[in-house]
């Protein structure tokens, strides 16, 4: 079980947690808020760029939020968090109006049972023993 | 793994606010590199010879404030 207090900005609580992307021998550490109404995980362009891949190889989709729409190409990237290893598909778009990384349902909620405890300002990520 | 800095920029965020639109690359306490883009700041990190994984974050502009995704 795994456990990360909220992190503050500008006196917001946000159930960010640390995540390391790795691809072709590369690895990034970055950041990223757990959105269980997002349906797919999106990342910034700047850490496809980082890696070398080429944004339009991926499957372009359109990603529809509360404030419009925007294009993303998914990827297939290692993802680890705490000490757990998962292969996921990511988005990632240049055209995020918020600056963050977003991990959404698709190939990251199943792997965990995921607790936004509010009260506590903490996310609990418990990893799901099971075959996917 | 970097919850040390993720607990840093919790507690620090307006030394963050200097670099509203920014990449910045943190160890521990300290910020060791910016710039404009992800590969931009891996580069300063690799030139000044910091072994260490950084944790690399974007830093909202200042007329982002609640998200609601």
């Amino acid at each position: 079980m795994m456990e990360f207090p909220y992190i503050r900005k500008r006196g917001i609580y946000y159930p960010i947690v640390p995540v390391k992307l790795v691809h072709q021998g590369l690895e990034l550490i970055t950041d990223a808020l757990v959105d269980s109404g997002a349906v797919v995980s999106v990342f910034q362009a700047s850490i496809s760029d980082y890696f070398g891949i080429d944004l339009f190889e991926g499957e372009r989709i359109f990603l529809q939020g509360i404030g419009g729409r925007i294009a993303a190409y998914r990827h297939h990237i290692d993802l680890k968090i705490g000490d757990f290893s998962f292969r996921s598909t990511i988005a990632f778009s240049r055209e995020m109006i918020p600056r963050v990384n977003i991990l959404g349902r698709d190939d990251f909620f199943q792997h965990f049972l995921i607790t936004f405890d509010e009260l506590s300002r903490k996310l609990v990520l418990q990893k799901i023993n099971v075959n996917i | 793994m970097k919850e040390k800095e993720l607990n840093w920029i919790s507690k620090h965020f307006e030394e963050l606010e200097g670099y509203s639109g920014k990449w910045v690359a943190i160890v521990e306490d300290q910020i060791v590199a910016t710039g404009d883009s992800v590969k931009e700041v891996m580069e300063i990190v690799k030139q000044k010879g910091i072994k260490e994984l950084p944790l690399v974050t974007l830093i909202p502009s200042k007329d982002e404030e609640t998200y609601v995704l």
